[in-house]
C-alpha cells in the first residue's frame, strides 16, 4: 500500500485509533480501588473469627476470649484504629466466617496450606511452625546429617523430612520417638541422638535447654496466616499493613514469646 | 445485471491482500495450537502383581473424582508399591447413568484398566442416586443419597451391568453404603427391612449378571444411636433387623467401617463403645444368626492424626494402632476378608480434619505410615 493510500485508509479507519485508548480507560474504571480505613470499616470495628479450642491460639477464661490470636486481633484492630470484636468459630468454619461475611478475618491458627481454598486470601504469616534441626555445632544444615542419627516423632511431619534427608545424604539413621519432645530431649538431654527434626511449636518450649546445647535451624517454612473472604481486597490490603508493622516492630515476636516460648533459631548458640 | 455487479463486488475483496491476510490469519491459528499442550496419553506399565505378606492389606482410594488420568495410575502404582492387592472405589451411580438409559462408563474404565494393570482388585461400593431416579411427585427437594423403592429395580440394574462390566477385576461389591446412618438414607428415618428389599433387588440381578461376584452388604457404620434417633441405629440392632427381615440370603459378605478414633488398636469391644475391635460384635451377630461361615470385610478403618480434631491421635499412635490393628487382626480374625484403611489420598485436599486420614497428600508427599505399612506388608521401604 503507497504512503496516500495508507493515509486515505486510516482517514477513513480514524475511528480504530480511539481503540486502545477506550481499552484502557476500560481497564482504568475496573481498576479496584482500596477505600480509607474508614471506608473500608464505616462502623469502626474489625470483627474476628477466633477458634477457642485450640490453646494456646485461642481458649476462653472468665467468659472471655484469650490466646495469641485474640491479642493478635486486638493490635491489628488498634493499629487501624478500629474496635476488635471477636466472633467464635471452630477450626471447620473459619473460613466459612470470612466467605459469608460474618467475619472479616478469621484468626484461628490456620495454617497456610500450599493449596489455598476458594474464594479466600491468606494474609501475611505470623507464625513460622517450619520443621526445625537442633543439633550440636557440628551440624549446620541437612547436608552435615550423613553418617548421623536423627531423633524424630513417629509418623510426624519431621520423621517424612528425615526420610527425605536419609535420601539425599548416605547413611543417616533415623530414630523414631512417641512423642516430639521425646526426640527433641534425646538431643539436648539424654545426648542419643545427633540431631532431632522436630516442629517449631514445640522447640520454642524447650528454647532454652536448646540454647544451653545446641543451635537450631529452619528446615522448611510453614506459616501461620489470617483468613480473609478473596472478595475483600480492601480488608486484606489494611490487615496486611497492620500485620507487617506488628512483625516489623516484634510485637508479633513478643506475643509468641509470651505465649508459647522464643524462636530457638533466633537466638545465639 | 444485478448479479454480475454482486459478483464484482464480491471478486473485489478478493485481491492479493485480502488473501495474504487470510493466509496470515491461518498461519496464526495454526501456531497458536501448536502452543496449546497435547492431549496427555497415558501409557500402561508393564503387566504388575502386588507383591504382598499381608494379603488382607486393602486401602480405599478416591479417583472417581480425579481428572487427570496419569494421577489415578500413580496412585495405583504406590498402593501396589505399598503391598495392597485390594482397593475400595467408590463407582456413583449418578455419574455412570445421568439419564435414563445412557450409560457414560468412560471414568470407571480408566480406574478399572489401570487397577488391572497394577495387579489390584477392586471392591466397588455402590450408590448415588441419579436426579431422575429420587424425583418425588410433590417436587419437593431430594438428597443424592435417597433412593425411592420404586427406584430399587433401576439401581438393581445398574449394578448388574456394572458386575457384568468388570467381573473379572472384582473383588466384590457393596450395595450401597452406611445404610444405617439417616444421612446416608436420604434423610429418611433408617429401615433394616428397607435396605433388606433393596439388598434382595440388587442381588437377584446381580447373581443373573455375574453369578461369581462377591456381594456384600452394609457397609455397617460404627454407631451408638438408639431406636428412633433421628441420626441413625446402632450397626448390631441394624444388623439383627436386617437377619431378621430375611437379608442373609442375598449377600456373601458383610461389610463394615471400623474407625479406631482415640481408642488403642487392641482396646477389647464393648456395646457402648465405639473402637476398632467393635467388629468383633457384629461377627457375634452373625454366628447367632447361623452364619458362621460368612466373612468379614472392614473396607473403612483408620486413625485420624489431625491436630486440630477432637477424634484424632498423636501422628506415633496413629501409626502404632494402624500396625496393631493389621497385627491382631491377621492373629486373631481368620473370617476377616479384607482390611481398608481410610484413605489413600483426595484428589484436592479437604481443608480440614479428614486430611488427616490420608497416606498421601494430593501432591503425592507419602506420609511415614505409608513407609510403616509398606514395611509390615513387604518386608522392607525405600
Amino acid at each position: 500500500m503507497s504512503p496516500p493510500g495508507l493515509i486515505r485508509t486510516l482517514r477513513r479507519r480514524s475511528w480504530l485509533l480511539l481503540l486502545p485508548v477506550f481499552t484502557i480507560a476500560l481497564w482504568w474504571a475496573q481498576q479496584e480501588r482500596i477505600g480509607s480505613v474508614d471506608e473500608v470499616f464505616p462502623d469502626g470495628t474489625l470483627t474476628i473469627g477466633i477458634d477457642p479450642s485450640y490453646a494456646p491460639f485461642g481458649s476462653i477464661m472468665d467468659d472471655t476470649f484469650i490466646g495469641i490470636d485474640v491479642e493478635l486481633g486486638k493490635a491489628v484492630a488498634a493499629l487501624l484504629g478500629l474496635e476488635a470484636r471477636f466472633v467464635m468459630v471452630n477450626f471447620d468454619s473459619a473460613f466459612d466466617a470470612v466467605r459469608t461475611h460474618v467475619a472479616d478475618v478469621s484468626f484461628a491458627a490456620i495454617r497456610a496450606a500450599d493449596v489455598t481454598p476458594a474464594d479466600v486470601s491468606y494474609t501475611w504469616g505470623y507464625l513460622n511452625d517450619g520443621l526445625l534441626l537442633i543439633s550440636d555445632d557440628e551440624i549446620d544444615s541437612g547436608w552435615d546429617l550423613a553418617g548421623k542419627h536423627v531423633a524424630v516423632e513417629l509418623g510426624a511431619r519431621g520423621h517424612a523430612e528425615a526420610r527425605r534427608w536419609s535420601r539425599r545424604v548416605r547413611d543417616l539413621t533415623i530414630v523414631t520417638f512417641e512423642s516430639a519432645e521425646l526426640a527433641l530431649r534425646s538431643v539436648t538431654e539424654f545426648v542419643v541422638a545427633d540431631a532431632a527434626i522436630v516442629d517449631a511449636m514445640t522447640a520454642r518450649q524447650y528454647a532454652d535447654q536448646i540454647a544451653a546445647c545446641c543451635h537450631a535451624d529452619y528446615l522448611t517454612a510453614e506459616f501461620y496466616a489470617g483468613a480473609v473472604s478473596a472478595d475483600r481486597h480492601d480488608v486484606l490490603y489494611h490487615v496486611n499493613n497492620a500485620l507487617l508493622v506488628l512483625l516489623n516492630d516484634s510485637t508479633i515476636d513478643r506475643l509468641l514469646t509470651e505465649f508459647i516460648g522464643p524462636d530457638p533459631a533466633a537466638r545465639a548458640p | 445485471m444485478r448479479l454480475a455487479g454482486r459478483t464484482w463486488r464480491w471478486m473485489s475483496w478478493l485481491n492479493l491482500d485480502t488473501m495474504t491476510w487470510c493466509l496470515k490469519g491461518v498461519a496464526a491459528v495454526w501456531l497458536i495450537a501448536q502452543i496449546a499442550p497435547a492431549p496427555q496419553h497415558v501409557l500402561l506399565d508393564a503387566p504388575q502383581t502386588v507383591v504382598t505378606n499381608a494379603p488382607q492389606l486393602c486401602v480405599h482410594t478416591r479417583l472417581i473424582d480425579e481428572v487427570p488420568e496419569f494421577r489415578m495410575q500413580q496412585s495405583l502404582r504406590a498402593v501396589r508399591e505399598m503391598g495392597a492387592g485390594t482397593i475400595v472405589e467408590f463407582f456413583p451411580w449418578a455419574y455412570v447413568e445421568r439419564r435414563p438409559g445412557q450409560d457414560d462408563w468412560s471414568q470407571p474404565d480408566k480406574i478399572f484398566k489401570h487397577a488391572r494393570n497394577q495387579g489390584i482388585r477392586v471392591i466397588a461400593r455402590l450408590g448415588l442416586v441419579p436426579e431422575w431416579a429420587r424425583q418425588r411427585e410433590d417436587g419437593t427437594p431430594t438428597t443424592f443419597n435417597e433412593l425411592p423403592a420404586e427406584s430399587y429395580d433401576n439401581f438393581a440394574a445398574y449394578a448388574a451391568r456394572f458386575t457384568a462390566r468388570y467381573r473379572d477385576d472384582l473383588a466384590a461389591i457393596i450395595v450401597w453404603n452406611e445404610p444405617n446412618l439417616t444421612f446416608e438414607w436420604g434423610f429418611r428415618p433408617v429401615s433394616p427391612v428397607e435396605y433388606t428389599a433393596l439388598l434382595a433387588a440388587t442381588a437377584s440381578a446381580v447373581r443373573a449378571a455375574a453369578p461369581d461376584v462377591t456381594i456384600l452388604a452394609g457397609a455397617l457404620a460404627a454407631t451408638l444411636e438408639p431406636v428412633g434417633s433421628v441420626n441413625g441405629l446402632e450397626d448390631i440392632l441394624y444388623l439383627r433387623g436386617m437377619l431378621d427381615a430375611g437379608a442373609a440370603a442375598y449377600f456373601d459378605g458383610l461389610a463394615v467401617h471400623s474407625y479406631g478414633l482415640r481408642s488403642a488398636a487392641l482396646d477389647a469391644p464393648a456395646r457402648d463403645r465405639l473402637n476398632f475391635r467393635r467388629v468383633e460384635l457384629l461377627r457375634d451377630v452373625l454366628d447367632e444368626y447361623g452364619l458362621d461361615e460368612m466373612k468379614v470385610w472392614i473396607t473403612e478403618f483408620g486413625w485420624n492424626d489431625h491436630p486440630r480434631w477432637a477424634g484424632a491421635v498423636s501422628p506415633a499412635q496413629r501409626v502404632i494402632n494402624t500396625l496393631d490393628a493389621f497385627r491382631w487382626a491377621d492373629a486373631q480374625w481368620p473370617w476377616l476378608a479384607a482390611q481398608c484403611l481410610w484413605v489413600f489420598r483426595y484428589p484436592t485436599p479437604a481443608n480440614s480434619y479428614p486430611d488427616g486420614f490420608v497416606l498421601a497428600t494430593t501432591d503425592f508427599d507419602l506420609k511415614p505410615l505409608y513407609f510403616a505399612l509398606q514395611t509390615y506388608a513387604t518386608g522392607s521401604a525405600p
